[in-house]
């Protein structure tokens, strides 16, 4: 078996019986990123020589016998998360040559256990997107085809997970950006209940909805991955101080557990083949012993837009301090402070931040503001209602986790309407704050791989990676050939 | 006289009494240099998040008790959208919808006496940075060390309708502030601002008159003086029949004029919504209650106090009252020597001279309340003379001295020792040879020339009373 | 409807600069975004459904006590224009 086959529970095996040092894993990847990458495009920054040194202290850990699950496992991290004194570009040209002089809490928590950070992965401009190709730096392709889209805008980690470029990964969740592209990338991608996860040092895209999350192999090393980064901080003020033991379900039976399918995510716009398949999931878990129950979420038909109006809102104040004064990029030689920052803002941002901006702006504007975002904070309470009477009776919700696979690259993501429509299936997880993941339920017949959605109630992470891990215990996944 | 009312609302700015800023870590201080109190949170860098201090909560919950404020049980934070180079984020977190404090009123001594002015509510928020404009580069420099500051806007309804009664209000609140512990309102520290709001109103209409803001004055004279300009200058608007447009303004301190801000070429629409990063305050009866008991005494009491028990003047214990340090200091002096009205007149005419005039702070006064006591029981005991207590006051402040030591270095006693009075009247009796011969001529009112004489000798060592009694005796000899 | 002044308007307040000749393409692209957005249109809202939700108690919320402030260059080194210590802003128009 290669090495790059292992999961993190096995090279933790091989990294504490010294059959393997942290260095030379942490090379190996190294090797194949320098070997691979140029297809992918997954990393905007590798981080070779601090990766070494990491891997280093790693082995000292090790040798004294104080390894924590993730010490010396070689890891990708989403380019919006900060790590002090590496670039972070959030995919941006706007944060082009921004250093940040701080880390974000996550990235505290994987240092304190000396896991390898090997470099930043590839994004959609400020995980505005659902394919990868706004980033203004590498535009990823997917593993599986490179002729498609690794899903986005996690598309840089998603990638290098599938590529083997990395053991694991970090993403971020704001509609789907983590779940989305493990779907098209054929992997296990996790967002957490909201507040589980720090999000001090994720760069911003909307405030109540993003959620730093797992990308990996199997739902059990997602489980790892959180119990690391997870817990209550006190650098995040939406924090939450309920703990959660993310393994603690793994393995335990589902027999008897009720899984609602909601049938709105079953109709008209989700593809023939990525329907099928996760409805035959849903046979497998009946014959787990699992009671399948259709059930309703009538509010779907406005979570697109309700989403949007929220998200963009959000962002329109979030990508307010992008001056030009303090941080980022800044158009020269500019006469007054107008001409700084809206030349700034025009050059530094790309055109769908831009259009998210504008939106965002619009929605909040006076006269605008009760046609828009009201009605979208409407349907946010609409939605969690739907959601808590479903949770009533049933243990967890399975759906697609898009309506198609992997698209072709350059089919759809330069048309906004196509693409926000594309989110339908994510959108309502952010919306009500609550914990899914996305793990590979088929193929298509063109071998992509399609993605199935486990969601559960807010602080029911163990249930729904219990519930995930129960089936990839019988699937067996496709690795792409590079 | 002009038959137009003002109509008067403010705008209270008070800096919160906390350690650390309202959203990080960071510590309060006035002054220091550039951007050295300050971190990324509150610079607004990518990623960093602002935690809610829980002393800025408490600290609006006491504040809003003391202005007799309903105190909202869910408070919500919000975000106040707007470019500028102060404002690091382009947003102010502040507080739209649901603020701490709900409507509350406070009393105070009005132009037709005592007035009820309402409080609409009061927000918490945080400060902006500071911009130094630099004329030859053409740039400004931005620091960041007041970003975050904590402040509470305390919004009144419009029921003032002077300068007076402005100034007033907000001695009266900053009083209440200060007797709650929540803010030192000090002006000239940029802890107290406020902006002011005013229309006329012709004295037969319903409704009100265009509104005028006048923005950002942080002195009292400022406050007045600006008030005083835009009544007049809106009064000659109306009377000449020239419409008022609703603007806002800004005083200049030098001209003494307030002159349009120029609406910008920037909408205002500040797209206010819910702050994501902070989860709405829960605050409980509980937390009521507790906090109450922390506050210690109330203004209003205090001047209860002062005017029935003491028998103060309403106008001597308003002063007195008013700054809390003041007050504290006038407490602690009458424990030693209760001579309420002798503490509080030499207090209300001297000690707030010096401290108008900013030699020293009313919180931090150079001399102790038994020095000071003992001061005014010199005066009052006739051990130094009136003029010369003032002048043992100067010294105590320039030397940190006490008063006894003073008068003994200065020759300030007053001297008894009848000898050196004779002496001295003696002397002036037989120098003046004319003066004396016109008094006993008739001529009375050269007694008093004759009395000066002694004194000025005496430099007020002598109490006038022995020195009188002398000089009348000596001339009696002489009839 | 979005139209030009519209976008104008909505550029200006978040500070971006349009070029004259780019704006009718970004009309045309909101129209179609906001179209989608209007799938709400018929929506009627219940009153007061903003109940009130979650909320943090008050002795949950920070601490009251200092940290160290940070080292200035490492905030400043990121600015591309400083001076003795200040961001430098370009003149401010008003």
């Amino acid at each position: 078996m290669e090495l790059c086959d292992r999961n993190i529970a096995e090279l933790r095996t091989l990294l504490d019986s010294k059959e393997l040092s942290s260095v030379e894993l942490t090379r190996y990847y190294l090797n194949r990123i320098e070997k691979i990458d140029a297809q992918i495009d997954s990393y905007i920054t590798v981080c070779a020589d601090e990766a070494i040194q990491a891997a280093k202290k790693a082995d000292e850990r090790i040798a004294k016998g104080q390894a924590k699950a993730l010490t010396g496992i070689p890891i990708s991290i989403k380019d919006n998360m900060c790590i002090e004194g590496i670039r972070t570009t959030c995919g941006s040209k706007m944060l082009e040559s921004f250093i940040p002089p701080y880390s974000a809490t996550v990235i505290h928590k994987l240092l304190n256990e000396q896991a390898v950070i090997l470099g930043k992965t590839s994004m959609d401009e400020f995980a505005m997107g659902g394919s990868t190709q706004t980033s203004y730096y590498k535009k990823t392709k997917n593993p599986h085809d490179l002729t498609r889209v690794p899903g986005g805008s996690s598309g840089g980690s998603a990638a290098a997970v599938a590529a083997r470029l990395s053991a694991i990964s970090l993403g971020s969740d704001t509609g789907g950006s983590i779940r989305q592209p493990a779907a098209f990338c054929g992997i296990t991608g996790m967002k957490p209940t909201y507040g589980s996860v720090s999000r001090f040092g994720l760069i911003a895209f909307g405030s109540s909805l993003d959620q730093i999350g797992p990308m990996a192999h199997s739902a059990k090393e997602c489980a790892t991955i959180l119990n690391t980064i997870g817990g209550y901080d006190c650098n995040d003020g939406t924090s939450s101080r309920q703990e959660i033991d993310f393994e603690s379900l793994l393995g335990k039976d589902i027999k008897g557990m009720i899984v609602a399918l909601p049938k709105e995510f079953f109709e008209e716009g989700i593809d023939k083949e990525v329907r099928e398949s996760v409805l035959a999931a849903a046979k497998k878990y009946e014959e787990m012993g699992v009671c399948i129950e259709e059930v309703s979420m009538p509010s779907l038909k406005y979570a697109i837009a309700a989403y949007y109006l929220l998200s963009s809102a959000e962002a329109s104040s979030n990508l307010s301090r992008y001056d030009g004064i303090k941080f980022g990029y800044c158009m020269p030689h500019a006469k007054t402070y107008k001409e700084r920052i809206e030349r700034t803002r025009r050059e530094g941002f790309g055109d769908e931040v831009k259009r998210r901006i504008l939106l965002g702006t619009y929605a909040l504007s006076s006269g605008y503001y009760d046609a828009y975002y009201k009605k979208a904070l409407y349907i946010r309470e609409k939605i969690k209602e739907e959601y808590n009477k479903i949770f009533e009776r049933c243990d967890v919700m399975l759906t697609p986790t898009a309506p198609t696979v992997a698209f072709k690259r350059g089919a759809i993501e330069n048309d906004p309407v196509k693409m926000y429509l594309a989110d339908i299936c994510t959108v309502t997880v952010n919306i009500a704050g609550l914990p899914g993941i996305s793990t590979t339920c088929g193929y298509d017949k063109d071998n992509m791989p399609i993605g199935m959605s486990i969601i559960g109630k807010a602080f029911d992470d163990a249930k729904v990676i219990q519930v995930a891990d129960a089936f990839e215990k019988d699937f067996i996944r496709k690795a792409p050939s590079l | 006289m002009s038959s137009y009312i003002p109509v008067i609302g403010l705008e209270i700015h008070a800096q919160l009494l906390t350690q650390t800023k309202i959203f990080c870590s960071c510590e309060v201080d006035f002054g220091g240099e550039q951007n050295t109190r300050c971190c990324p949170v509150c610079a607004g860098f990518p990623g960093t998040l602002p935690v809610l201090n829980q002393e800025v909560v408490k600290c609006a919950i006491k504040a809003g008790l003391a202005l007799g404020c309903e105190i909202n049980r869910y408070s919500k934070i919000d975000r106040k959208n707007y470019f500028y180079p102060d404002l690091p984020k382009a947003y102010q977190i502040s507080q739209f919808d649901s603020p701490v404090c709900l409507s509350g009123k406070v009393k105070i001594e009005g132009d037709k006496g005592e007035k009820e002015i309402r409080i609409h509510h009061a927000h918490i928020e945080e400060d902006a940075g500071k911009l130094i404009h630099d004329d030859i580069e053409n740039t400004s420099l931005a620091d960041y060390n007041r970003c975050g500051v904590p402040l509470l806007e305390i919004v009144s309804e419009p029921d003032m309708s002077s300068a007076e009664e402005a100034r007033a209000y907000i001695e009266k609140v900053s009083g209440l502030l200060q007797y709650a512990g929540v803010s030192l309102c000090r002006m000239e520290e940029g802890s107290l601002r406020a902006d002011v709001n005013i229309s006329l109103k012709h004295a037969d209409a319903k409704e009100l008159g265009t509104k005028v803001e006048i923005k950002n004055l942080n002195s009292m004279k400022s406050i007045v003086r600006a008030i005083d300009y835009e009544i007049e200058r809106q009064t000659k608007l109306l009377t000449t029949g020239e419409p008022i447009v609703q603007e806002t303004r800004k005083f200049n301190d030098n001209r003494g004029v307030t002159v349009s801000m120029r609406s910008k070429e920037d909408a205002h629409d500040y797209r206010y919504f819910k702050e994501p990063d902070i989860i709405p305050v829960i605050i409980t009866e509980e937390d009521i209650e507790k906090l109450s008991k922390e506050m210690p005494v109330l203004i209003d009491e205090r001047m209860q106090l002062y005017t029935k028990e003491y028998g103060l003047n309403k106008a001597d214990a308003q002063i007195v009252v008013n700054e809390k340090g003041i007050s504290d200091f006038y407490n602690d002096v009458v424990m030693i020597y209760p001579n309420y009205k002798a503490v509080a007149n030499f207090i209300v005419v001297e000690i707030l001279r010096y401290v108008n005039e900013g030699e020293i702070q009313s919180n931090h006064l150079p001399f102790s309340a038994e020095a000071f006591a003992t001061l005014v029981k010199m005066s009052e005991e006739d051990i130094v003379n009136k003029n010369n207590a003032k002048a043992i006051l100067k010294l105590m402040i320039e030397s940190q001295k006490g008063p006894m030591e003073i008068a003994k270095e200065q020759g300030y006693l007053m001297n008894d020792n009848t000898d050196e009075i004779k002496e001295v009247v003696s002397s002036v009796v037989s120098e003046f040879t004319e003066e004396v011969t016109g008094y006993l001529a008739g001529k009375e009112k050269l007694f008093g020339f004759l009395m000066g004489q002694c004194s000025k000798r005496l430099a007020g060592r002598a109490n006038p009373k022995t020195i009188k009694e002398i000089l009348e005796g000596e001339l009696t000899k002489l009839r | 409807m979005l139209d030009t002044a519209l976008i104008t308007y909505l550029a200006e307040l978040s500070k971006i600069e349009v070029e004259e000749a780019s704006r009718p393409k970004l009309v045309a692209e909101m129209s179609a975004i906001v179209e989608l957005m209007d799938t709400m249109n018929d929506l009627i809202l219940e009153e007061d459904f903003q109940k009130v939700g979650e909320g943090v108690h008050l002795n949950n919320l920070r601490t009251d006590v200092c940290k160290a402030s940070y080292e200035r260059e490492k905030l400043l080194q990121n600015a591309l224009y400083k001076k003795d210590g200040f961001f430098v802003v370009p003149k401010i128009m008003e």
